[in-house]
């Protein structure tokens, strides 16, 4: 699977962790971030299902999550 | 609905008709007792030479025809007997305007159905001040209704600029934002001196991932809107997570999103679907649509029994005219997208004529709502409203 094919996930930070700051630490474990949005504490990356099982063994997150798709809602 | 003497509802008093009550003002003295209600007031009355047809001795309470001087001497009558009185007088009640409100519209040549259904058309506010965003496909921002606003466009999708080649988000700005005096048509827009966060979040193609939206509402909120609008949806029933947070969040910065509750329903065919993601966050508003006689739309979700899966409020959103890119410029069209946009240009007025925010800002669009004889897990508190001058 090249770089390009690897899910893409929205990681929310535990509450009082700052998203910048968190950066670092979700590299280190194998993701590669994408967008960081402070003002939501989310960041947005890439990485396999094995970096997306270590970080959500962190104390720093809250959730990792699968990125959904959605359309515009008119008839 | 009742209401007496408000200056909404113009109770007025009969000449020479006055309620007097035989009971004591303070709730503390026990009432007059069964047997003076019965025998010691009528006596009193028609030794008065007052008529007691309108005397009522299970309530002790007459109406009686008199002039004031003659009441003052009746009611120094009855404390001679330890009678208590309280002399108001009679008034005429009428029905308010809510309680026969119009149940159907129809585009005119001056305002659409949607802008009359939820009174922005009779507002005197405009928004003037809110920073509303919609979070869409883009904005033609040089279609001529929108020259000289204030408005702010940003790309979210890569490759993308943020012109609007779908069509989708110019409506629901136009919706939402555009005039209400335009130079030709009907106006369509309710907030229409707010300023403009058209942030495009949803491609070319009118889908979009959670990597475009949450950055989206992540701009908005840097951007200090108060209101963040989102048409958009994914027909799952499961809550995401992000979206918890987001909402959440949305509010501890004084911000509230309103979202499409989902045209997943086919209520002809017996199916009403679920309110889908992301309007069943907890922490977002679901809007529902009705249509131009107040009647839930065929295609508008339901509630399910999830927290956050609740339909909060409905807007119009069957047969929306609005603009619409490049040289058609204006377009019809439905779906709970267009009823968002309602719902987000009435939180822009009442941001502007209240100054609440965020939750309280929920409240009071949920306050205010007109109530439909439909049932909640369709339209939640009913159709949202403009406030009117009066209710600053």
């Amino acid at each position: 699977m090249s770089d390009s094919e690897l899910p893409v996930y929205v990681i929310t930070l535990a509450e009082g962790i700052e998203a910048t700051g968190a950066v670092s630490e979700l590299e280190s474990h194998g993701l590669q971030v994408k967008r960081v949005l402070a003002a939501l504490g989310q960041v947005i990356g890439q990485g396999s299902e094995q970096v997306a099982t270590q970080l959500r063994g962190l104390d720093s997150v809250q959730s990792v999550d699968a990125q959904r798709t959605y359309r515009a809602l008119d008839e | 609905m009742f209401s007496k003497n408000s200056p909404r509802s113009a109770a007025t008093e009969v000449p020479d008709r006055f309620v007097i009550i035989f009971d004591s003002a303070d709730p503390a003295t026990p009432g007059i007792a069964a047997e003076a209600r019965e025998q010691q007031v009528p006596q009193l009355l028609t030794e008065q030479g007052y008529s007691i047809s309108e005397y009522f001795p299970m309530l002790g309470i007459a109406v009686v025809t008199s002039k004031a001087d003659q009441l003052d001497d009746f009611r120094q009558r009855c404390a001679g007997h330890q009678l208590p009185a309280e002399v108001v007088p009679e008034l005429i009640y009428r029905i308010l305007p809510d309680a026969v409100a119009k149940d159907s519209f129809s585009d005119t040549g001056q305002f659409t159905w949607g802008l009359q259904a939820v009174g922005a058309d009779l507002s005197s506010y405009t928004g003037k001040g809110i920073n509303l965003a919609v979070l869409d496909t883009g904005f033609d921002a040089n279609h001529p209704d929108f020259a000289g606003r204030n408005v702010t466009t940003k790309s979210l999708v890569d490759g993308e600029d943020a012109a609007d080649s779908h069509g989708h988000g110019t409506h629901c700005i136009g919706t939402s934002c555009g005039p209400r005096t335009p130079e030709q048509g009907p106006g369509y827009g309710v907030a229409s001196e707010a300023n403009i966060f058209a942030g495009k979040v949803l491609g070319a193609d009118g889908s979009g991932s959670d990597s475009n939206i949450l950055a989206g509402i992540n701009w908005a909120l840097e951007n200090k809107c108060q209101v963040i609008s989102m048409s958009l949806g994914a027909d799952v029933k499961t809550v995401h997570p992000p979206y918890v947070t987001a909402g959440r969040r949305a509010l501890e910065l004084g911000s509230l999103i309103v979202a499409a509750a989902g045209n997943n329903a086919q209520r002809s065919a017996g199916n009403p679907g679920f309110v889908g993601a992301p309007a069943n966050s907890p922490y977002i508003m679901a809007v529902a649509a009705v249509d131009s006689k107040l009647a839930v739309a065929d295609f508008s979700a339901q509630a399910i029994s999830t927290e956050g899966g609740e339909v909060d409020i409905a807007g119009p959103g069957v047969d929306v005219y609005s603009s619409w890119p490049g040289s058609q410029r204006y377009n019809t069209i439905s779906g709970t997208s267009m009823a968002t946009p309602h719902v987000a240009g009435l939180a822009a007025l009442l941001a502007e004529s209240t100054g609440l925010r965020a939750q309280e800002l929920w409240d009071k669009l949920v306050q205010e709502a007109r109530s439909l004889s439909l049932p909640t897990t369709d339209v939640g508190a009913g159709l949202a409203q403009a406030p009117t001058s009066a209710e600053s």
